[in-house]
């Protein structure tokens, strides 16, 4: 058998811990050999016998790494995956891809002139919600999709201390949850006519966008992205209306396993089905780019979708900011 | 007391199931006219109802102390004039006029005479609950609410709502309501961005809006889609303490259309009252306040006797008029308009 393609994490905040770390450690042909933080005790803890180092320098002169996953605030996207490329790795980042369109074309140029693989972490297209609407899609039973709503609700009326919440580029929630939003609805939809996005700040302590709703329009179909940290009933997922059904949506969090709420369908005349539920396993991002690292399979997430979400992320901050409906170029 | 007695110039589905039932409903009001060609229909249900053509024979018979106009919407401005310059007191069916100067005219005309607009959700059972909620305390501070007035109807018909023309669609239509809701709990927002469109093969107005009306902090989204198969949702509002959720609109149309009496027991009785939803999940049903759209009429009677003020003011109704136009230019326009 090869040998395992050695992995290093940058970063070991929420990210790092929940969503790289573990699903790298189980993923099979991958290692976790490296993970870059100050957090060594937990680092230690959590994986036994995976190196805890202080400094990116560290794995990115490592010959023996061969992969790096980035997962550090979001501007430090940019300089560390230049650095990742330059030193010969292939690289994951977390969503989103950088902090400006500009880098991120930067970076897909870098990686495609140095042959390495480069890859945004879109994990929510293998959620259970998203596998479920992909599938009621294709196969007919929506009919033609005319409404589709996508929501990202959270009841957090106090301000956490992190650097999510806090001013800067790139920040707030239409920085952290719209790229999942974004990315889901051009993977089902293609790129949008125009865009219209009212962000805001609805938290007293708040100081950076805690709020978005954001309108895609497209022909017929119209398409809701929203998200609200004062929201009690924050479990709604997805509203879609097809001319042949609607799919009703709750529950937030389906990365693993089978899901627990698979959501229903809504006929023509008021009957309800329930959905076959799907099951998530948080590894398949991983799996996928060890496959395309050997290349048996194709980058799941290749930079220019993920330039195609960046895109959109930006567009919607001016719309915002001139409160008014941009076209997409 | 004597009764006021009303004429009713138009029986349509408004005419038919809100404006005749009702005012027959109130004690102290007495449907004595209506104007329409549906003499037998009328006849059937309000048999000792004078049926007649031509509004002007109404306009003219001093008997006649109040006027609805229940028509389309076109003939709003038109009728309400006349019938002012009658001396006739006079309240119309929303929407008030097909555009807001149209609406300060008949203000204008009013003087001293009644002027109001049925704009009759306010006595949902849902809205009345949602007031309460909020004024007690229960849902805290609002930071989001969603309104919807969805419906499944794929097929384009030929009615007057779904001809092409100015103050027509499902915006003026049922937009109206939700407004004028709107503006009851949170007051004139800051700026509106609407989207509205005609989705449906052979759709010439509006038969999808999507509205944002923005404040401080707060969002209202109103939402009206011909489309929607679901078409279930109708309150979505979040608040720093809880949220409300409500499925299903309020019963006292259908109830109406069905042929129900104002005076049953179960009438305003909202059969899906709604869900308290807490942070983590907790949730329990709400005990709901009930439904009653003769409260309007009551309104419109204790007004007249100068007991009460107006309960749908002339100026409310033209701020939704005002918010309506915005929003079409908003539309139109593709951008906020400040209000």
């Amino acid at each position: 058998m090869k040998q395992p393609l050695n992995v290093a994490v940058i970063g070991y905040g929420f990210g790092g811990r929940v969503f790289h770390a573990p699903p790298v450690a189980r993923t099979e042909g991958l290692r976790l050999a490296a993970i870059v933080s100050k957090r060594k005790t937990e680092i230690t803890r959590d994986h036994p016998g995976v190196a805890a180092v202080s400094s990116p320098e560290a794995v990115f002169s490592d010959p023996t790494i061969d992969l790096i996953a980035i997962s550090t605030p979001n501007a430090a996207h940019f300089p560390l995956a230049a650095e990742a490329l330059a030193h010969g790795k292939h690289v994951v980042v977390d969503k989103p891809f950088t902090t400006t369109v500009r880098e991120a074309r930067e970076l897909a140029r870098r990686a495609e002139a140095g042959g390495r693989l480069l890859t945004v972490f879109h994990n929510f297209r293998w959620y259970a919600d998203y596998l479920a609407l992909k599938k009621l899609i294709s196969d007919g039973t929506l009919g033609e999709i005319k409404y589709f709503e996508s929501h990202f609700d959270r009841h957090t009326p106090e301000v956490p201390d992190a650097w999510r919440e806090k001013p800067g580029p790139a920040s707030g929630t239409w920085w952290d949850l719209g790229p999942h939003l974004v990315d889901q609805a051009l993977q089902l939809f293609g790129p949008p006519r125009a865009v219209k996005a009212d962000m805001t700040i609805q938290r007293q302590a708040g100081t950076a966008v805690d709020f978005f709703h954001v309108l895609l329009r497209y022909d017929s179909l119209r398409v809701v992205l929203t998200s609200s940290f004062i929201a009690p009933a924050d479990d709604l997922r997805f509203v879609v209306h097809g001319t042949k059904a609607s799919f009703i949506k709750h529950g937030i969090d389906c990365r693993n396993g089978l899901d627990p709420h698979p959501g229903l369908l809504v006929m023509g005349d008021g009957v309800t089905k329930p959905v076959a539920a799907m099951r998530a396993d948080d590894r398949s991002f991983y799996a996928a780019v060890r496959d395309a690292i050997a290349g048996t399979a194709p980058n799941p997430v290749p930079p220019a979708e993920a330039i195609a979400v960046m895109d959109l992320l930006e567009l919607a901050d001016r719309s915002a900011a001139e409160g008014r409906e941009l076209d997409v170029p | 007391m004597t009764p006021v007695n009303v004429a009713l110039i138009g029986y349509g589905l408004a005419g038919r199931v809100f404006h005749a039932p009702m005012i027959a409903a109130v004690q102290g009001l007495t449907l004595a006219a209506v104007v329409s060609s549906r003499e037998e229909e009328i006849r059937k249900r309000h048999p000792a109802i004078t049926v007649v053509r031509d509004s002007d024979e109404v306009f003219r018979d001093p008997s006649i102390a109040l006027v609805v106009v229940a028509t389309p919407n076109d003939s709003h401005f038109d009728l309400a004039a006349r019938a002012l310059k009658h001396g006739k007191h006079v309240v119309i069916d929303k929407p008030f006029a097909l555009s807001s100067t149209e609406a300060r005219e008949l203000i204008a005309l009013a003087r001293g005479r009644l002027l109001s607009v049925f704009h009759n959700r306010r006595w949902d059972s849902d809205f009345l609950t949602l007031k309460r909620l909020i004024a007690d305390g229960t849902l805290g501070e609002v930071a989001y609410l969603e309104s919807h007035f969805d419906r499944l109807r794929p097929a384009v018909t030929p009615r007057w709502r779904e001809r092409a023309g100015p103050a027509t669609g499902i915006w003026y239509d049922l937009g109206s309501h939700l407004i004028d809701q709107a503006l009851q709990l949170f007051g004139r927002p800051l700026a509106i961005f609407a989207d509205l469109a005609a989705r449906r093969p052979g759709a010439v107005t509006s038969d999808y809006f999507h509205a944002v009306l923005r404040y401080e902090k707060l969002r209202a989204v109103l939402k009206g889609d011909s489309l929607a198969r679901a078409d279930d949702t109708r309150f979505i509002v979040h608040g720093t303490r809880a949220s409300y959720i409500k499925h299903g609109l309020d019963a006292q149309e259908p109830y109406l259309a069905a042929g129900g009496d104002p005076g049953d027991s179960e009438f305003g009785i909202d059969p899906r009252p709604g869900e308290i939803v807490l942070a983590g999940g907790a949730h329990h049903r709400v005990a709901a306040v009930r439904g009653d759209y003769r409260l309007y009429y009551c309104g419109v009677r204790e007004t007249l006797r100068g007991t009460a003020p107006v309960p749908v003011t002339a100026g409310e109704a033209l701020a939704v008029m005002e918010v309506l136009e915005a929003g079409e230019r908003s539309s139109r326009e593709r951008h906020e308009i400040p209000l």
